[in-house]
């Protein structure tokens, strides 16, 4: 009989939800989740933060620009154990008002790769990841931007561009 | 070699106390024939100096008598810690043993070395091949032995042996179906697949309940191949199983029976709740092609389960053009008269009546009730009566996305035939419906589908199917004077990303109508569309120099901003002293007078 350890069956929790928010994503709105998803993305990041503050008395800082949001989103993410290491991503400030990303080894990959699975392109990919980066650029910088999944590679490199609107 | 060379040699092995000396004798040993070597060999077996050992093995090997097996065998030897001992005794066995040293072989392939295993399974590869041409009934058990190795270029040659040995290891096989160890029963029901042998259904189709999913998933291609009509069912359980790689090998196995699998899959359709067996119920009948099941694939294109919906679509699709005509039915939308209905919803007659008119607009999934079952759910009284309103809803909903997967159907198939019914779903009043239709007139990529495009670019109420219109314009309408002023109006349109989209198009369009409408984009409230303008301009180069010139006074310092830049990159001579001019300015904003810089830099 497998047994799972605590902490991989509370990935597997969460990754089960994150499948279920975007297949419902998909029930809902077809061929255009991204509005949803987007929200979703936002809720959770400030969810997130809020209970870093309240439970673990984390200070996270605001920032004020898309690239220093993404930094410090990372930064507290490798703090609190959401990302292994930094070197998991790769940022590029292509002007103050664009960043691309390259994210090295996605958690989420499978996710993806079940929807190009069904069918869908890469530009229609809602990608939770770079998602959940531009909602902590709205969460900490302020900024009301737009992202874009640009590649996806199963075994490898995703890429994706946050754009201020 | 003359005798007394040979003494020398066992008199150094038996005297000699360098071990480099011995071993070299020992070595030159194994290269002669006489009788009086083998015992000599046998005994430096037993030498404490692995070294020794080693040179006894390979010598023993050379030697070629087939008694030294037995000595070969003994754990000292074929277990020594050291690994080049086990290396050369496998190779010694494997040289010297007929299909009886299988087991030692076998029993090698574990080793912790790799370079052992590795002579193991080239050994094996041996044996398998003598035992095969020898085909004797009797030593197939050794071959289902083999079935339970790891290495799959030995389960291969084991399968293809037993195949080759034919209906005689029926009996063999179907007890290694029943056997303890998984790999045998997982290959043996290959085998029996392979063999096609249909005695053995009855139990396949027990062991596609087997705890193991490579059992499951290997007897269900088996009995995919074996071709038995009793396993049609079973299969279709399989879909069921929690194991994707058996429901996908249950799949291929009954798209094997082609159309006798339909109707036991359509009876699973139809009352099965699992999304996922589902979706692998509709691959399969795509798969099968069989034009009965086409009713009940469309069917599914209703779904509230987007995968559900989807896998229909794809299964549709795989059918081609004639399906189009029964996909496109599903795009009619009600145009009868339903205001009597209408009225009976309000409550006008009590509310039997009224639940009953409500279930009747559900029925006929007719878009026309949405704003009154709307205003039922948020303020009826009665909760039966928003429950209804709800229902009714929710069918109305999933007719639409019936609507949408057809035209998804109709526009992978890509068949020019269907134009019109894109065009005629562009006035359907959901905007998912329009969204397709859009996105299937940009596909076919005709002349005919231009006024069209224009149209939905230019008047559809929902933004998102605007800017798609558009986004398709850019690959299908360039050149077209109507996509221009379309392009054009639509650079004041209120939603940005439609104003993106025109922006984007009109640079692909590069007429001069455009550049002032995009300098002034420069100046718009959200910075993709400025970004988007000032990318569009780039490509009209030196056309765009002298109204770039005019921007460096507008009162806007972003558009200032931008144009000095341009005029940087399109490097004009013209704008050389207009820039001189900017580095002046008195007032200029910091930002604009380095990016000058910048760009006088650039030019020089």
């Amino acid at each position: 009989m497998v047994q799972i350890k605590k902490e991989e069956g509370g990935w597997l929790m969460a990754l089960s939800w994150l499948n279920a928010i975007e297949e419902t994503a998909r029930d809902f709105h077809g061929t255009r989740p991204k509005v949803f998803c987007m929200r979703v993305y936002n809720h959770s990041v400030q969810h997130y933060l809020r209970m870093l503050g309240d439970e673990y008395g984390l200070t996270v800082k605001k920032a004020d620009s898309i690239r220093g949001a993404v930094d410090e989103y990372i930064r507290v993410g490798v703090l609190t154990g959401l990302f292994p290491d930094e070197s998991e991503f790769e940022l590029e400030e292509i002007n103050p008002y664009r960043l691309d990303v390259t994210v090295h080894q996605c958690e989420y990959l499978k996710t993806c790769q079940a929807l190009i699975d069904e069918g869908f392109g890469v530009r229609d990919l809602t990608c939770a990841r770079i998602g959940c980066f531009r909602a902590a650029v709205n969460v900490l910088a302020n900024i009301d931007s737009d992202y874009e999944v640009r590649s996806f590679n199963i075994n490898g490199d995703c890429r994706g561009t946050i754009e201020r609107v | 070699m003359p005798e007394s060379r040979i003494n020398k040699l066992i008199e150094d092995i038996h005297q000699g106390s360098d071990a480099g000396v011995k071993r070299k004798a020992i070595i030159a040993l194994g290269y002669e024939q006489s009788p009086r070597i083998y015992p000599v060999l046998i005994d430096q077996l037993l030498d404490s100096n692995q070294s020794i050992q080693h040179a006894a093995v390979i010598s023993l090997g050379r030697y070629g008598n087939p008694q030294a097996i037995e000595a070969l065998s003994k754990p000292m030897i074929l277990r020594s810690s050291f690994v080049d001992v086990r290396w050369a005794a496998v190779a010694a066995i494997g040289k010297l043993g007929d299909h009886k040293v299988i087991e030692q072989l076998v029993r090698a392939v574990d080793d912790d070395a790799w370079i052992v295993r590795n002579q193991a399974v080239t050994e094996l590869k041996v044996k398998i091949r003598e035992l095969t041409s020898q085909r004797e009934a009797g030593k197939a058990h050794l071959l289902i032995r083999l079935l339970a190795m790891k290495d799959p270029e030995i389960i291969e040659l084991a399968i293809n042996g037993i195949c080759e040995l034919g209906s005689i290891v029926e009996p063999l096989l179907l007890e290694g179906l029943k056997n303890s160890s998984s790999r045998i029963r997982e290959h043996s029901a290959t085998a029996l697949g392979r063999m096609k042998i249909k005695t053995v259904v009855p139990q396949l189709i027990i062991n596609l309940k087997d705890r193991n999913a490579w059992v499951r998933r290997a007897t269900a291609r088996a009995l995919g191949i074996i071709g038995d009509s009793r396993a049609i069912e079973p299969l279709v359980q399989s879909l069921g199983d929690h194991d994707e790689s058996v429901q996908k090998s249950a799949s291929r196995a009954l798209v094997q029976f082609k159309i006798l699998s339909t109707e036991p899959l359509l009876n699973t359709l139809a009352h099965e709740k699992s999304k996922f067996v589902l979706k692998t119920i509709l691959y399969t009948l795509g798969e099968i092609g069989d034009p009965d099941c086409i009713p009940a694939l469309i069917a599914q294109l209703k779904s509230s389960y987007f995968i559900i919906r989807n896998a229909a679509a794809r299964a549709l699709v795989k059918f081609g053009p004639p399906v189009i005509p029964s996909v496109a039915a599903n795009l009619t939308v009600s145009e009868s008269g339903v205001q009597s209905l209408l009225r009976e919803a309000k409550g006008k007659n009590g509310i039997l009546c009224q639940i009953r008119a409500i279930k009747a607009l559900g029925a006929l999934e007719d878009h026309r009730a949405v704003p009154l079952m709307k205003l039922l759910v948020e303020q009826a009284e009665d909760r039966a009566i928003a429950d209804a309103a709800d229902k009714t809803l929710a069918a109305i909903g999933e007719a639409a996305w019936g609507r949408c997967c057809a035209l998804l159907v109709l526009r992978e198939i890509g068949d020019p035939s269907a134009m019109p019914y894109f065009i005629q779903a562009l006035a359907d009043t959901s905007a998912n419906v329009r969204l397709e239709a859009v996105r299937g007139l940009g596909r076919l990529n005709g002349d005919e589908s231009i006024p069209h495009l224009i149209k939905s670019a230019g008047a559809d109420k929902d933004p998102y199917v605007r800017a798609e219109a558009l986004r398709f314009l850019r690959d299908v309408g360039v050149g077209y004077p109507d996509v221009l002023d379309l392009a054009l109006a639509s650079l004041k349109d209120k939603d940005r990303f439609v104003r993106m989209q025109a922006a984007g198009l009109l640079g692909n369009f590069h007429n001069d109508r455009s550049i002032i409408p995009l300098i002034q984009a420069m100046t718009d409230a959200h910075w993709g569309v400025r970004e988007r303008a000032e990318t569009s301009l780039h490509n009209f180069a030196d056309r765009a120099v002298e109204p770039l010139i005019e921007a460096l006074d507008s009162k806007s310092w972003t558009l200032r901003f931008r144009a000095v830049r341009l005029l940087g990159e399109i490097d004009d001579a013209r704008s050389r002293p207009a820039l001189e001019q900017v580095l002046q300015r008195k007032n200029e904003k910091i930002k604009v007078k380095t990016v000058a810089r910048a760009a006088l830099e650039k030019m020089l």
